[in-house]
């Protein structure tokens, strides 16, 4: 009798890995199944462990010489726990979609040196610094080629991802929404996008503009609409190093009109002589409640560091980092950079002292190393520390944050 | 790459005594939109040191399947996709290939390998059909991978 729920899970397995090896020398498609471990350590004031392990089943469909079809969906088994008190929070099984895009391209539509492109479904899509928008979306995406210029448009909605994945932070409908515990999809929230961007402009130089809309469709609680206007401008100067930079202004409406600003820029250094050796240089900035203008609020929040929990708003980020190859398959970094926040504004986390001015907040090490064992065995490691600015800004006695992860992913 | 760089390629390998193949074998690889079987067994074995240079396509088909290495029911003028002609790649060189290639020696897991090692490259699927002068190139690459001058 114990032995009874083997047979099903036997014929699973049997029929999977028939399906595996022979189905693809049969059929025009590809697919497989990636699985990875992500075990991560957060130390501050109190210690915290999270594992994440995710089975990734993935396929690929060639529709005809121009287009594709990708579909991949995953099982997700995430737990942290915490030390002091002893907890634990577990879910253990998380299904979703992870892509779901058709893609395609088709020449001569507007002329013969003229290329669309274009997606649909769930894909990756980011404006061009990632500071609006990045990660997966649900939409459309067209790109229109015509010799040196490039337009684009997109619309899409964001309701549908899991509020982990949308992270969007725009008003306290999105923080409620955030906090519940049985909420699993993020704020109903649609986005339009256009863009145009003229290559070579100058001599190895490219600008360009884009402007974005995020519509709130929630029934309840505040509505609040935003748009972004981003103008950028990136190039190279010789070989060896290349620059971009790029302004936006978000301009929003939710009980009462409102603006804010940000801005950033890169510049990095590439020697492929010396170990594929990389110096890069980067600030940015997103304005908090200042000067009439509000905390930046993109359509999706990112984090700025790696070690902090700062995040893309009220902030100022300067950082320096260095990456290289040290063996075939073996490449590592290292960098380290200095917050400030943008407004006398608490930043948050950790309350700053009271009638604190300082703006320095902090600074931030890391460091970390990957490694490519085969072509189907991979692993990392990374640590990050933020060191608090305790004469002046946090309290003495503020601890350090110190996180350190080490991830592996296997490809069936 | 351009199909002078391509001659240049096959012109390093002939100068170096890697293979000599004929310029009318030449001529007709290159030309050719989708190769086939008899042509890239010709192609790999001659490169690999496995079939002499004075043989031909149907010696080194005969040969390939004495090695064992002619996919099921496949015959000298079909023609080859590239999951096909990556596991040819891989069992002429004896390359190792991941831990999934090590169990189960096949076109499926030699395709992700070459694409891992960037013997393949750019935006490709594993049933495309291999045109002659992907094949010169990706052999190319191989040598690289190898470390052959």
């Amino acid at each position: 009798m114990k032995r009874q729920p083997l047979v099903p899970l036997a014929l699973f397995a049997a029929l999977f890995f028939a399906t595996l090896f022979v189905a693809p020398q049969l059929l025009a498609f590809d697919f497989g199944l990636d699985i990875s471990d992500d075990s991560a350590l957060t130390m501050e004031s109190d210690t915290s462990v999270s594992q994440v392990n995710r089975a990734r089943a993935w396929i690929n469909i060639p529709m005809g010489k121009d287009a594709n079809l990708q579909f991949s969906g995953f099982y997700e088994f995430k737990g942290i726990f915490e030390f002091s008190p002893i907890s634990a929070d577990i879910t253990p099984a998380r299904l979703d979609i992870d892509r779901a895009e058709y893609s395609g391209s088709m020449q001569g539509v507007y002329g013969p040196s003229s290329i669309l492109r274009y997606s649909v479904g769930r894909f990756s899509l980011s404006d061009f610094s990632s500071r609006v928008l990045s990660g997966l979306s649900d939409g459309a995406r067209a790109d229109l080629v015509l010799g040196n210029l490039t337009w684009y448009a997109t619309a899409g909605y964001r309701g549908l991802l899991y509020k982990g994945d949308a992270r969007s932070s725009i008003d306290v409908d999105d923080a409620a929404i955030d906090n519940d515990d049985k909420a699993y999809f993020g704020p109903s929230r649609a986005f339009l996008g256009a863009g145009v961007r003229l290559t070579e402009l100058l001599p190895g130089q490219d600008v360009g503009a884009e402007f974005w809309a995020q519509l709130d469709l929630a029934g309840s609680g505040t509505a609040t609409h935003t748009a972004y206007f981003e103008p950028f401008i990136e190039g190279r100067v010789g070989r060896s190093i290349r620059w971009r930079a790029y302004g936006i202004g978000e301009l929003g409406m939710g009980d009462s009109v409102f603006a804010a600003m940000a801005a950033g820029g890169m510049l990095r250094l590439s020697i492929p002589e010396v170990r594929n050796l990389r110096l890069t240089q980067s600030v940015a900035w997103a304005s908090g409640k200042t000067g009439g203008l509000v905390a930046f609020t993109p359509i999706r929040q990112l984090p700025v560091g790696s070690a902090s929990t700062f995040t893309f708003t009220d902030i100022v980020y300067a950082s320096l980092d260095a990456s290289l190859s040290i063996m075939p398959g073996v490449s590592g970094s290292a960098g380290g950079g200095a917050l400030f926040r943008a407004s006398d504004n608490q930043p948050s986390g950790t309350a700053l002292r009271e009638g604190s001015d300082a703006d320095y907040l902090g600074a931030e090490l890391n460091a970390r190393a990957s490694v490519r064992l085969s072509s189907d065995l991979s692993a990392g490691a990374s640590a990050g520390l933020f060191i608090p600015e305790t004469g002046s800004a946090y309290p003495e006695g503020t601890p350090l944050r110190f996180t350190a992860s080490i991830t592996a992913t296997f490809t069936l | 790459m351009n199909r002078m760089a391509v001659l240049f390629i096959v012109g390093l390998f002939a100068a170096t005594g890697l293979f000599a193949q004929s310029n009318e074998f030449v001529d007709n690889l290159l030309s050719n939109p989708a190769v086939s079987l008899g042509q890239v067994s010709y192609l790999v074995l001659v490169a690999s040191d496995n079939l002499g240079e004075d043989a031909d396509e149907v010696r080194a088909f005969e040969l390939l399947g004495n090695l064992g290495w002619v996919p099921s029911g496949m015959e000298l003028s079909d023609t080859v996709d590239l999951r096909t002609y990556a596991f040819m790649l891989m069992r002429a060189f004896g390359l190792k290939g991941g831990i999934m290639y090590r169990f189960f020696p096949g076109p499926r897991y030699a395709y992700r390998e070459l694409a891992s090692l960037q013997v393949i490259q750019g935006k490709s699927d594993p049933s495309d059909p291999v045109d002659g002068a992907t094949a010169v190139r990706m052999l190319g690459r191989v040598f690289d991978v190898l470390g052959v001058k």
